[in-house]
Protein backbone atom coordinates (compact mmCIF):
# COMPACT_ATOMS: atom_id res chain seq x y z
CA UNK A 1 0.00 0.00 0.00
CA UNK A 2 1.34 3.52 -1.27
CA UNK A 3 0.83 6.10 1.93
CA UNK A 4 1.65 8.75 -0.54
CA UNK A 5 -1.45 11.02 -1.01
CA UNK A 6 -2.53 11.63 -4.96
CA UNK A 7 -1.95 15.65 -5.09
CA UNK A 8 -5.46 17.01 -6.45
CA UNK A 9 -7.28 15.02 -3.08
CA UNK A 10 -5.57 18.15 -1.26
CA UNK A 11 -7.96 20.61 -3.06
CA UNK A 12 -11.04 18.47 -1.97
CA UNK A 13 -10.36 18.19 1.11
CA UNK A 14 -9.39 21.78 2.22
CA UNK A 15 -12.75 22.68 4.54
CA UNK A 16 -11.24 25.08 6.45
CA UNK A 17 -13.61 24.53 9.27
CA UNK A 18 -13.32 20.77 9.34
CA UNK A 19 -9.61 20.92 9.38
CA UNK A 20 -9.92 22.94 12.29
CA UNK A 21 -12.29 20.25 14.07
CA UNK A 22 -9.70 17.97 12.62
CA UNK A 23 -6.87 19.50 14.40
CA UNK A 24 -8.88 19.85 17.49
CA UNK A 25 -9.83 16.42 17.84
CA UNK A 26 -6.20 15.09 16.98
CA UNK A 27 -4.13 16.81 19.09
CA UNK A 28 -6.73 15.80 21.99
CA UNK A 29 -6.21 12.36 21.35
CA UNK A 30 -2.81 12.81 20.03
CA UNK A 31 -2.43 13.89 24.37
CA UNK A 32 -4.23 11.08 25.63
CA UNK A 33 -2.17 8.81 23.76
CA UNK A 34 1.36 9.92 24.55
CA UNK A 35 0.62 11.46 28.64
CA UNK A 36 0.76 8.17 29.95
CA UNK A 37 3.62 7.07 28.39
CA UNK A 38 5.40 10.64 29.07
CA UNK A 39 4.02 10.21 32.56
CA UNK A 40 5.78 7.28 33.34
CA UNK A 41 8.56 8.22 31.90
CA UNK A 42 9.02 11.28 34.53
CA UNK A 43 7.96 9.13 37.25
CA UNK A 44 10.91 6.70 36.62
CA UNK A 45 13.03 9.71 37.74
CA UNK A 46 11.17 10.17 40.75
CA UNK A 47 11.57 9.24 44.54
CA UNK A 48 8.20 7.76 46.34
CA UNK A 49 8.06 10.91 48.17
CA UNK A 50 8.42 13.16 45.42
CA UNK A 51 6.06 11.30 43.22
CA UNK A 52 3.16 12.27 46.02
CA UNK A 53 4.09 15.70 46.44
CA UNK A 54 4.70 16.50 43.06
CA UNK A 55 2.96 14.33 40.30
CA UNK A 56 2.94 16.65 37.52
CA UNK A 57 6.26 18.38 37.07
CA UNK A 58 9.67 17.17 36.05
CA UNK A 59 11.82 15.70 39.12
CA UNK A 60 13.45 18.13 41.22
CA UNK A 61 16.89 15.57 41.08
CA UNK A 62 17.03 13.20 37.91
CA UNK A 63 17.32 10.10 39.86
CA UNK A 64 18.84 7.87 37.51
CA UNK A 65 19.33 4.96 40.22
CA UNK A 66 16.15 4.24 39.37
CA UNK A 67 17.45 2.33 36.77
CA UNK A 68 19.78 0.81 38.07
CA UNK A 69 17.46 -0.56 40.76
CA UNK A 70 14.75 -1.86 38.53
CA UNK A 71 18.12 -3.76 36.49
CA UNK A 72 19.81 -5.56 39.07
CA UNK A 73 17.23 -5.49 42.33
CA UNK A 74 14.19 -5.81 40.45
CA UNK A 75 15.75 -8.13 38.16
CA UNK A 76 14.71 -6.53 35.39
CA UNK A 77 18.24 -7.41 33.81
CA UNK A 78 17.65 -11.15 33.77
CA UNK A 79 14.33 -10.81 32.43
CA UNK A 80 15.62 -8.62 29.56
CA UNK A 81 18.23 -11.58 29.10
CA UNK A 82 15.82 -13.96 28.60
CA UNK A 83 13.30 -11.76 26.60
CA UNK A 84 16.14 -10.91 24.42
CA UNK A 85 16.89 -14.76 23.70
CA UNK A 86 13.51 -15.97 23.11
CA UNK A 87 12.58 -13.05 20.43
CA UNK A 88 15.33 -13.03 18.89
CA UNK A 89 15.61 -16.96 18.53
CA UNK A 90 12.26 -17.30 17.94
CA UNK A 91 11.53 -14.56 15.12
CA UNK A 92 14.81 -15.47 13.39
CA UNK A 93 13.31 -18.98 12.74
CA UNK A 94 9.84 -18.31 12.19
CA UNK A 95 11.42 -16.19 9.21
CA UNK A 96 13.88 -18.95 8.17
CA UNK A 97 11.35 -21.43 8.22
CA UNK A 98 8.49 -19.41 6.75
CA UNK A 99 10.33 -17.82 4.20
CA UNK A 100 11.13 -20.91 2.74
CA UNK A 101 7.60 -22.23 3.42
CA UNK A 102 5.88 -19.07 1.59
CA UNK A 103 8.42 -19.77 -1.60
CA UNK A 104 7.85 -23.31 -1.46
CA UNK A 105 4.00 -22.52 -2.13
CA UNK A 106 4.18 -19.80 -4.41
CA UNK A 107 6.94 -21.13 -6.82
CA UNK A 108 7.31 -24.95 -6.72
CA UNK A 109 4.71 -26.38 -8.12
CA UNK A 110 2.95 -27.95 -4.91
CA UNK A 111 -0.28 -29.45 -5.41
CA UNK A 112 -3.23 -27.96 -3.96
CA UNK A 113 -1.08 -24.74 -2.79
CA UNK A 114 -4.12 -22.73 -1.42
CA UNK A 115 -5.87 -25.52 0.39
CA UNK A 116 -2.94 -25.92 2.06
CA UNK A 117 -2.50 -22.33 2.85
CA UNK A 118 -6.37 -21.87 3.75
CA UNK A 119 -5.21 -25.01 6.45
CA UNK A 120 -2.69 -23.04 8.35
CA UNK A 121 -4.77 -19.85 8.57
CA UNK A 122 -7.53 -22.30 9.69
CA UNK A 123 -7.15 -21.93 13.34
CA UNK A 124 -6.20 -18.81 13.56
CA UNK A 125 -9.34 -17.32 14.91
CA UNK A 126 -8.95 -20.18 17.66
CA UNK A 127 -8.11 -18.57 21.11
CA UNK A 128 -4.37 -19.10 22.69
CA UNK A 129 -6.05 -20.48 25.79
CA UNK A 130 -7.97 -23.51 23.93
CA UNK A 131 -4.46 -25.50 23.27
CA UNK A 132 -2.31 -24.37 26.43
CA UNK A 133 -3.19 -26.91 28.30
CA UNK A 134 -2.50 -30.06 26.43
CA UNK A 135 1.00 -27.85 24.97
CA UNK A 136 1.81 -27.41 28.64
CA UNK A 137 1.73 -31.23 29.84
CA UNK A 138 3.38 -32.09 26.19
CA UNK A 139 6.10 -29.68 27.07
CA UNK A 140 6.89 -31.48 30.37
CA UNK A 141 6.72 -34.97 28.18
CA UNK A 142 9.64 -33.60 25.97
CA UNK A 143 11.67 -32.38 29.61
CA UNK A 144 11.63 -28.57 28.06
CA UNK A 145 10.27 -27.23 31.38
CA UNK A 146 13.02 -24.87 33.43
CA UNK A 147 14.18 -24.12 29.52
CA UNK A 148 13.92 -21.31 27.27
CA UNK A 149 13.02 -23.78 24.55
CA UNK A 150 9.79 -24.11 26.06
CA UNK A 151 8.53 -20.89 25.03
CA UNK A 152 11.24 -20.22 21.64
CA UNK A 153 9.41 -23.30 20.13
CA UNK A 154 5.57 -22.20 20.11
CA UNK A 155 6.42 -18.91 19.66
CA UNK A 156 8.26 -19.77 16.31
CA UNK A 157 5.33 -22.04 15.63
CA UNK A 158 2.71 -20.06 16.36
CA UNK A 159 3.90 -17.40 14.22
CA UNK A 160 4.05 -20.04 11.13
CA UNK A 161 0.53 -19.58 9.48
CA UNK A 162 0.59 -15.21 9.32
CA UNK A 163 4.48 -15.04 8.37
CA UNK A 164 4.13 -18.25 5.45
CA UNK A 165 1.29 -16.13 3.94
CA UNK A 166 2.58 -12.76 4.14
CA UNK A 167 5.75 -14.56 2.09
CA UNK A 168 3.50 -16.46 -0.02
CA UNK A 169 1.58 -12.92 -1.15
CA UNK A 170 5.03 -11.52 -2.05
CA UNK A 171 6.61 -14.24 -3.97
CA UNK A 172 2.82 -14.59 -6.11
CA UNK A 173 4.25 -10.70 -7.35
CA UNK A 174 7.65 -11.76 -8.55
CA UNK A 175 7.17 -13.18 -12.05
CA UNK A 176 8.13 -17.11 -12.50
CA UNK A 177 10.22 -16.14 -15.33
CA UNK A 178 12.97 -15.04 -13.30
CA UNK A 179 12.94 -18.38 -11.07
CA UNK A 180 12.89 -20.45 -14.83
CA UNK A 181 15.41 -18.27 -16.09
CA UNK A 182 17.38 -18.86 -12.85
CA UNK A 183 17.11 -22.58 -13.24
CA UNK A 184 18.03 -22.97 -16.81
CA UNK A 185 21.03 -21.44 -16.63
CA UNK A 186 21.88 -24.58 -13.76
CA UNK A 187 21.47 -22.92 -10.58
CA UNK A 188 20.75 -25.45 -7.86
CA UNK A 189 17.09 -24.79 -6.42
CA UNK A 190 18.52 -23.69 -2.88
CA UNK A 191 20.45 -20.76 -5.27
CA UNK A 192 17.59 -19.55 -7.04
CA UNK A 193 15.97 -18.95 -3.61
CA UNK A 194 19.00 -17.48 -1.57
CA UNK A 195 20.55 -15.59 -4.57
CA UNK A 196 17.63 -14.77 -6.63
CA UNK A 197 14.41 -14.77 -5.24
CA UNK A 198 15.00 -13.70 -1.25
CA UNK A 199 16.80 -10.19 -2.16
CA UNK A 200 13.59 -9.76 -4.17
CA UNK A 201 10.95 -9.89 -0.90
CA UNK A 202 12.64 -7.63 1.08
CA UNK A 203 10.07 -5.89 2.30
CA UNK A 204 8.25 -8.92 3.25
CA UNK A 205 11.47 -10.09 5.74
CA UNK A 206 10.76 -6.78 7.16
CA UNK A 207 7.19 -7.04 7.62
CA UNK A 208 7.42 -10.70 8.84
CA UNK A 209 10.54 -9.35 11.56
CA UNK A 210 8.58 -6.46 13.11
CA UNK A 211 5.37 -8.51 13.37
CA UNK A 212 6.70 -11.63 15.08
CA UNK A 213 9.24 -9.06 17.36
CA UNK A 214 5.89 -7.13 18.49
CA UNK A 215 3.74 -10.57 18.97
CA UNK A 216 6.37 -12.37 20.92
CA UNK A 217 8.06 -9.65 22.97
CA UNK A 218 5.05 -8.82 24.94
CA UNK A 219 3.42 -11.79 24.48
CA UNK A 220 2.16 -13.09 28.77
CA UNK A 221 0.08 -15.88 28.87
CA UNK A 222 1.91 -18.31 27.66
CA UNK A 223 5.02 -17.12 29.35
CA UNK A 224 2.90 -17.09 32.76
CA UNK A 225 1.79 -19.97 32.61
CA UNK A 226 5.42 -21.98 31.48
CA UNK A 227 7.27 -19.47 34.29
CA UNK A 228 5.13 -21.73 37.25
CA UNK A 229 7.67 -24.53 35.77
CA UNK A 230 10.39 -22.43 36.50
CA UNK A 231 11.04 -18.93 37.71
CA UNK A 232 14.17 -19.31 35.20
CA UNK A 233 12.10 -18.56 32.23
CA UNK A 234 10.61 -15.62 33.72
CA UNK A 235 10.31 -12.92 30.39
CA UNK A 236 9.73 -9.51 30.79
CA UNK A 237 6.03 -9.30 30.50
CA UNK A 238 5.61 -12.10 33.70
CA UNK A 239 8.85 -10.48 35.49
CA UNK A 240 7.39 -7.13 35.63
CA UNK A 241 3.87 -8.16 37.07
CA UNK A 242 6.38 -10.13 39.97
CA UNK A 243 8.07 -7.10 40.61
CA UNK A 244 4.92 -4.82 41.15
CA UNK A 245 3.98 -7.17 44.10
CA UNK A 246 7.44 -7.08 45.52
CA UNK A 247 7.91 -3.34 44.58
CA UNK A 248 4.42 -2.25 44.76
CA UNK A 249 5.10 0.88 46.51
CA UNK A 250 8.15 1.78 44.99
CA UNK A 251 7.10 3.68 42.35
CA UNK A 252 10.13 5.14 40.66
CA UNK A 253 11.96 1.76 39.84
CA UNK A 254 8.59 0.31 38.74
CA UNK A 255 7.95 3.00 36.02
CA UNK A 256 12.23 2.46 35.29
CA UNK A 257 10.99 -0.90 34.36
CA UNK A 258 7.81 0.52 32.27
CA UNK A 259 10.30 2.37 30.37
CA UNK A 260 13.31 0.12 29.57
CA UNK A 261 10.48 -1.99 27.93
CA UNK A 262 8.40 0.35 25.63
CA UNK A 263 11.45 2.91 24.88
CA UNK A 264 12.88 0.21 22.42
CA UNK A 265 9.54 -0.84 21.31
CA UNK A 266 8.86 2.84 20.27
CA UNK A 267 11.88 3.06 18.42
CA UNK A 268 11.54 0.02 16.01
CA UNK A 269 7.70 1.03 15.76
CA UNK A 270 8.72 4.27 14.26
CA UNK A 271 12.06 3.21 12.41
CA UNK A 272 9.79 0.00 10.87
CA UNK A 273 6.30 2.30 10.77
CA UNK A 274 6.23 1.74 6.86
CA UNK A 275 6.30 -2.47 6.93
CA UNK A 276 3.62 -2.15 9.86
CA UNK A 277 0.95 -0.54 7.57
CA UNK A 278 1.51 -3.10 5.18
CA UNK A 279 1.46 -6.11 7.06
CA UNK A 280 -2.19 -5.02 7.83
CA UNK A 281 -3.24 -3.57 4.97
CA UNK A 282 -1.71 -6.91 3.13
CA UNK A 283 -4.78 -8.62 4.95
CA UNK A 284 -7.17 -5.86 3.50
CA UNK A 285 -6.24 -6.49 -0.10
CA UNK A 286 -6.73 -9.98 -0.40
CA UNK A 287 -8.96 -10.35 2.65
CA UNK B 1 22.65 -36.49 -9.83
CA UNK B 2 21.70 -35.62 -13.00
CA UNK B 3 19.56 -38.61 -13.64
CA UNK B 4 15.71 -37.24 -14.70
CA UNK B 5 12.82 -38.08 -13.01
CA UNK B 6 9.99 -39.30 -14.53
CA UNK B 7 6.81 -38.41 -13.54
CA UNK B 8 6.99 -35.93 -9.85
CA UNK B 9 9.39 -32.74 -10.99
CA UNK B 10 12.21 -32.30 -9.13
CA UNK B 11 11.67 -29.01 -8.36
CA UNK B 12 8.51 -30.01 -6.21
CA UNK B 13 10.18 -32.86 -4.52
CA UNK B 14 12.48 -30.29 -3.13
CA UNK B 15 9.43 -27.41 -2.73
CA UNK B 16 7.71 -30.00 -0.38
CA UNK B 17 11.32 -30.30 1.75
CA UNK B 18 11.01 -26.52 1.86
CA UNK B 19 7.47 -26.35 3.30
CA UNK B 20 7.62 -29.55 5.55
CA UNK B 21 9.35 -27.46 8.54
CA UNK B 22 6.69 -24.75 8.73
CA UNK B 23 3.83 -27.76 8.38
CA UNK B 24 6.12 -29.90 11.16
CA UNK B 25 5.60 -27.24 13.79
CA UNK B 26 2.42 -25.73 13.22
CA UNK B 27 1.15 -29.43 13.59
CA UNK B 28 3.04 -30.21 16.85
CA UNK B 29 2.76 -26.81 18.63
CA UNK B 30 -1.00 -25.97 17.31
CA UNK B 31 -3.09 -28.77 16.11
CA UNK B 32 -2.27 -31.31 18.17
CA UNK B 33 -2.70 -29.63 20.97
CA UNK B 34 -5.75 -28.67 20.03
CA UNK B 35 -7.07 -31.81 19.08
CA UNK B 36 -6.46 -32.99 22.40
CA UNK B 37 -8.39 -30.33 24.22
CA UNK B 38 -11.42 -31.56 22.29
CA UNK B 39 -10.91 -35.35 24.08
CA UNK B 40 -9.83 -34.05 27.23
CA UNK B 41 -13.16 -32.00 27.54
CA UNK B 42 -14.71 -35.16 27.52
CA UNK B 43 -12.75 -36.17 30.63
CA UNK B 44 -11.96 -35.42 34.17
CA UNK B 45 -8.28 -35.17 33.79
CA UNK B 46 -6.91 -33.67 36.78
CA UNK B 47 -2.76 -33.93 35.19
CA UNK B 48 -1.71 -37.33 36.54
CA UNK B 49 -2.74 -40.63 35.36
CA UNK B 50 -5.14 -41.79 32.63
CA UNK B 51 -7.94 -39.38 31.42
CA UNK B 52 -11.43 -40.78 32.70
CA UNK B 53 -13.62 -40.35 29.84
CA UNK B 54 -16.91 -38.64 31.42
CA UNK B 55 -18.90 -37.96 28.05
CA UNK B 56 -20.62 -34.86 28.46
CA UNK B 57 -19.73 -34.24 32.20
CA UNK B 58 -18.47 -31.46 32.18
CA UNK B 59 -20.85 -29.39 29.39
CA UNK B 60 -23.08 -29.92 32.13
CA UNK B 61 -21.21 -28.50 35.15
CA UNK B 62 -20.31 -25.57 32.87
CA UNK B 63 -24.07 -24.72 32.15
CA UNK B 64 -24.98 -24.75 36.02
CA UNK B 65 -21.71 -22.59 36.84
CA UNK B 66 -22.43 -19.23 37.77
CA UNK B 67 -18.74 -18.43 37.84
CA UNK B 68 -18.43 -19.30 34.06
CA UNK B 69 -21.64 -17.02 33.18
CA UNK B 70 -19.94 -14.76 34.73
CA UNK B 71 -16.53 -14.69 33.44
CA UNK B 72 -18.34 -15.40 29.53
CA UNK B 73 -20.94 -12.27 30.13
CA UNK B 74 -17.38 -10.26 30.95
CA UNK B 75 -15.48 -11.36 28.01
CA UNK B 76 -18.31 -10.58 26.18
CA UNK B 77 -18.74 -6.99 27.29
CA UNK B 78 -15.67 -6.31 26.88
CA UNK B 79 -15.27 -7.13 22.91
CA UNK B 80 -18.23 -5.23 21.90
CA UNK B 81 -18.65 -2.34 24.12
CA UNK B 82 -14.82 -1.53 23.60
CA UNK B 83 -14.71 -2.86 19.62
CA UNK B 84 -17.23 -0.89 18.56
CA UNK B 85 -16.22 2.11 20.23
CA UNK B 86 -12.52 1.71 19.12
CA UNK B 87 -14.25 1.22 15.79
CA UNK B 88 -15.96 4.40 15.68
CA UNK B 89 -12.70 6.85 17.20
CA UNK B 90 -10.92 4.93 14.64
CA UNK B 91 -13.30 5.64 11.54
CA UNK B 92 -13.46 9.44 12.56
CA UNK B 93 -9.86 9.84 13.04
CA UNK B 94 -9.20 8.54 9.69
CA UNK B 95 -11.70 10.71 8.11
CA UNK B 96 -10.66 13.70 10.16
CA UNK B 97 -6.88 13.22 9.12
CA UNK B 98 -7.51 13.43 5.61
CA UNK B 99 -8.43 17.27 6.47
CA UNK B 100 -4.75 17.58 7.95
CA UNK B 101 -1.86 18.80 5.51
CA UNK B 102 0.67 15.70 4.98
CA UNK B 103 3.19 16.27 6.96
CA UNK B 104 0.35 16.54 9.91
CA UNK B 105 -1.84 13.80 9.07
CA UNK B 106 1.44 11.67 8.91
CA UNK B 107 3.26 12.45 12.31
CA UNK B 108 0.16 12.13 13.86
CA UNK B 109 -0.75 8.69 12.77
CA UNK B 110 2.08 7.64 13.82
CA UNK B 111 1.58 8.77 16.98
CA UNK B 112 -2.03 7.59 17.20
CA UNK B 113 -0.66 4.18 16.33
CA UNK B 114 1.56 3.77 19.21
CA UNK B 115 -0.73 2.29 21.71
CA UNK B 116 -1.45 -0.85 19.12
CA UNK B 117 1.96 -2.00 19.67
CA UNK B 118 2.71 -1.75 23.48
CA UNK B 119 1.69 -4.65 25.06
CA UNK B 120 -1.26 -4.65 26.78
CA UNK B 121 0.14 -5.99 30.04
CA UNK B 122 2.08 -2.63 29.72
CA UNK B 123 -1.47 -0.50 28.77
CA UNK B 124 -3.02 -2.29 31.93
CA UNK B 125 -0.12 -1.03 33.95
CA UNK B 126 0.05 2.51 32.13
CA UNK B 127 -3.75 2.56 33.34
CA UNK B 128 -2.97 1.95 36.36
CA UNK B 129 -1.34 4.95 36.95
CA UNK B 130 -4.48 7.02 35.85
CA UNK B 131 -7.15 5.23 37.52
CA UNK B 132 -5.69 4.50 40.90
CA UNK B 133 -7.33 6.32 43.72
CA UNK B 134 -5.23 8.68 46.11
CA UNK B 135 -2.12 9.59 42.95
CA UNK B 136 -4.03 8.96 39.93
CA UNK B 137 -3.66 11.16 37.28
CA UNK B 138 -7.60 10.94 36.05
CA UNK B 139 -8.63 12.07 40.28
CA UNK B 140 -5.78 14.97 39.76
CA UNK B 141 -7.11 16.39 36.46
CA UNK B 142 -10.49 15.87 38.30
CA UNK B 143 -9.69 17.84 41.17
CA UNK B 144 -7.32 20.61 38.93
CA UNK B 145 -10.72 21.70 37.51
CA UNK B 146 -12.83 21.61 40.66
CA UNK B 147 -14.50 18.43 40.10
CA UNK B 148 -13.32 16.62 42.81
CA UNK B 149 -16.91 15.07 44.17
CA UNK B 150 -16.81 12.65 40.64
CA UNK B 151 -13.32 11.51 41.95
CA UNK B 152 -13.14 7.79 42.30
CA UNK B 153 -11.17 4.92 43.07
CA UNK B 154 -11.68 3.54 39.80
CA UNK B 155 -10.07 0.19 40.09
CA UNK B 156 -12.23 -0.45 43.42
CA UNK B 157 -15.33 0.50 42.82
CA UNK B 158 -17.69 -1.81 41.21
CA UNK B 159 -19.50 0.92 39.26
CA UNK B 160 -16.24 2.01 37.51
CA UNK B 161 -14.18 -0.73 37.04
CA UNK B 162 -15.63 -2.03 33.88
CA UNK B 163 -15.81 1.17 32.20
CA UNK B 164 -12.22 1.90 32.93
CA UNK B 165 -11.00 -1.45 31.79
CA UNK B 166 -13.53 -0.32 28.43
CA UNK B 167 -11.34 3.23 28.19
CA UNK B 168 -7.91 1.45 28.32
CA UNK B 169 -9.05 -1.36 25.52
CA UNK B 170 -10.41 1.99 23.48
CA UNK B 171 -6.66 3.40 24.16
CA UNK B 172 -5.14 0.43 22.88
CA UNK B 173 -7.03 -0.53 19.77
CA UNK B 174 -8.53 2.47 17.95
CA UNK B 175 -5.30 2.91 16.30
CA UNK B 176 -5.40 -0.12 14.23
CA UNK B 177 -8.96 1.10 12.43
CA UNK B 178 -7.48 4.18 11.64
CA UNK B 179 -4.75 2.90 9.81
CA UNK B 180 -7.09 0.51 8.09
CA UNK B 181 -9.87 2.97 7.16
CA UNK B 182 -7.47 5.99 6.26
CA UNK B 183 -5.56 3.52 3.58
CA UNK B 184 -9.17 2.93 2.40
CA UNK B 185 -10.54 6.45 2.27
CA UNK B 186 -6.92 6.78 0.07
CA UNK B 187 -7.75 4.28 -2.48
CA UNK B 188 -11.58 6.28 -3.04
CA UNK B 189 -11.27 7.59 -6.55
CA UNK B 190 -10.89 11.58 -6.31
CA UNK B 191 -13.55 11.52 -9.53
CA UNK B 192 -15.96 10.21 -7.32
CA UNK B 193 -15.99 13.19 -4.06
CA UNK B 194 -15.55 16.00 -7.17
CA UNK B 195 -18.11 15.45 -8.79
CA UNK B 196 -20.19 14.71 -5.54
CA UNK B 197 -19.14 17.94 -4.55
CA UNK B 198 -20.13 19.26 -8.14
CA UNK B 199 -23.56 18.00 -7.16
CA UNK B 200 -23.81 20.21 -4.16
CA UNK B 201 -23.13 17.64 -1.33
CA UNK B 202 -21.76 18.94 1.77
CA UNK B 203 -18.60 17.50 3.41
CA UNK B 204 -20.74 15.43 5.81
CA UNK B 205 -22.71 14.18 3.63
CA UNK B 206 -20.13 13.18 1.58
CA UNK B 207 -18.16 11.17 4.20
CA UNK B 208 -21.87 9.52 5.47
CA UNK B 209 -22.94 8.64 1.95
CA UNK B 210 -20.32 8.04 -0.36
CA UNK B 211 -17.10 7.48 1.19
CA UNK B 212 -18.56 5.43 4.16
CA UNK B 213 -20.04 2.60 2.02
CA UNK B 214 -16.87 2.68 -0.22
CA UNK B 215 -14.76 1.50 2.36
CA UNK B 216 -16.77 -1.29 3.76
CA UNK B 217 -13.97 -3.95 2.99
CA UNK B 218 -12.18 -2.03 5.32
CA UNK B 219 -14.77 -1.63 8.02
CA UNK B 220 -15.27 -5.00 8.13
CA UNK B 221 -12.02 -6.51 8.40
CA UNK B 222 -11.15 -3.71 11.01
CA UNK B 223 -14.28 -4.94 13.17
CA UNK B 224 -12.64 -8.51 12.78
CA UNK B 225 -9.32 -7.58 14.23
CA UNK B 226 -10.94 -5.66 16.81
CA UNK B 227 -14.02 -7.67 18.11
CA UNK B 228 -11.82 -11.06 17.56
CA UNK B 229 -8.99 -9.25 19.54
CA UNK B 230 -11.43 -7.86 22.47
CA UNK B 231 -12.84 -11.30 22.59
CA UNK B 232 -9.13 -12.80 23.50
CA UNK B 233 -8.51 -9.93 26.29
CA UNK B 234 -7.00 -11.21 29.11
CA UNK B 235 -2.88 -9.69 29.71
CA UNK B 236 -4.42 -6.10 30.30
CA UNK B 237 -6.81 -7.26 32.50
CA UNK B 238 -4.87 -9.52 34.35
CA UNK B 239 -2.50 -6.11 34.76
CA UNK B 240 -4.90 -3.56 35.39
CA UNK B 241 -7.26 -5.26 37.94
CA UNK B 242 -6.12 -9.12 38.05
CA UNK B 243 -9.82 -10.16 37.90
CA UNK B 244 -11.19 -7.72 41.00
CA UNK B 245 -13.12 -6.17 42.50
CA UNK B 246 -14.22 -8.99 44.31
CA UNK B 247 -14.42 -11.05 41.12
CA UNK B 248 -16.12 -8.28 39.05
CA UNK B 249 -13.53 -8.26 36.28
CA UNK B 250 -12.93 -11.80 35.59
CA UNK B 251 -12.65 -13.07 32.01
CA UNK B 252 -12.88 -16.70 30.48
CA UNK B 253 -9.44 -17.34 29.70
CA UNK B 254 -8.55 -15.50 33.15
CA UNK B 255 -11.50 -18.55 34.68
CA UNK B 256 -10.35 -21.12 32.26
CA UNK B 257 -6.29 -20.93 33.07
CA UNK B 258 -7.19 -21.05 37.15
CA UNK B 259 -9.27 -24.06 36.89
CA UNK B 260 -6.29 -25.68 35.21
CA UNK B 261 -3.25 -24.90 36.67
CA UNK B 262 -4.44 -23.98 40.09
CA UNK B 263 -7.00 -26.09 40.77
CA UNK B 264 -5.96 -29.47 38.51
CA UNK B 265 -9.44 -29.42 36.63
CA UNK B 266 -7.64 -29.94 33.23
CA UNK B 267 -11.05 -31.81 31.79
CA UNK B 268 -13.45 -29.01 33.14
CA UNK B 269 -10.72 -26.44 31.60
CA UNK B 270 -10.43 -28.06 28.69
CA UNK B 271 -14.65 -28.16 27.99
CA UNK B 272 -14.76 -24.14 28.80
CA UNK B 273 -11.97 -23.95 26.05
CA UNK B 274 -14.04 -25.87 23.71
CA UNK B 275 -16.96 -23.62 25.23
CA UNK B 276 -15.14 -20.94 24.17
CA UNK B 277 -13.87 -21.59 20.81
CA UNK B 278 -17.94 -22.21 19.60
CA UNK B 279 -18.73 -18.81 20.64
CA UNK B 280 -16.03 -16.97 18.72
CA UNK B 281 -17.00 -19.13 16.03
CA UNK B 282 -20.31 -17.64 16.00
CA UNK B 283 -18.96 -14.23 16.51
CA UNK B 284 -17.28 -14.63 13.36
CA UNK B 285 -20.72 -15.64 11.76
CA UNK B 286 -22.43 -13.18 13.18
CA UNK B 287 -20.19 -10.41 12.38
CA UNK B 288 -20.67 -12.04 8.23
CA UNK B 289 -24.52 -11.52 8.54
CA UNK B 290 -24.04 -7.77 10.29
CA UNK B 291 -21.69 -6.67 6.81
CA UNK B 292 -23.63 -8.77 4.79
CA UNK B 293 -24.63 -7.46 1.37
CA UNK B 294 -22.98 -5.99 -1.32
CA UNK B 295 -20.16 -4.24 -2.02
CA UNK B 296 -20.09 -1.50 -3.71
CA UNK B 297 -17.33 -0.96 -6.75
CA UNK B 298 -15.54 1.57 -8.31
Amino acid sequence: MNIKRKKEKNNMFSDNRVRLTSRICTIVLCIIVVYPLLFTILVSFKNNQEFYTNIWGLPAIWRFENYVNAWVEGKIGQYALNSVIVTVTAVAGSVAVTSFGGYALSKMRIPKANMILSGLMMFNFVPGVAYYIPLYSQMIDFNFNGTLLMLILPYLAWQIPFSVYIFKNFFDSIPSELTEAARIDGASELHVFLQVMLPLVTPALATVTVFNFINIWGEYMWASISATSSAKIQTIPVGLLYFRGEYGIEWGPFAAAITIIIVPLIVVFIYFQKYFVQGITSGAVKG
Amino acid sequence: MHRKKRRIPKSMVIGCAFLLPSILLYVIFMVYPLLRTFYLSLTSWTGFGDAAYIGFGNFTVMLQDTMFRKALMNTLYFAVVSGILSVLVGIMMAWLNLFLRRMEGQVTRTILFVPNMIAPTITGLLFMFIFTEDIGLLNNILKAVGLQNLATAWLVNSGTVKQSVVAAQIWRQFGLTLILCFAGFQGIPAGLIESAKIDGAGTWKIFTRIMLPLIKPQIELASMFTLLGGLKIYDSVVSLTGGGPARQTVVLPMYIIENAFTYSKFGYASAMCVAFIFIVLLFIILMRFVFRGENYEY
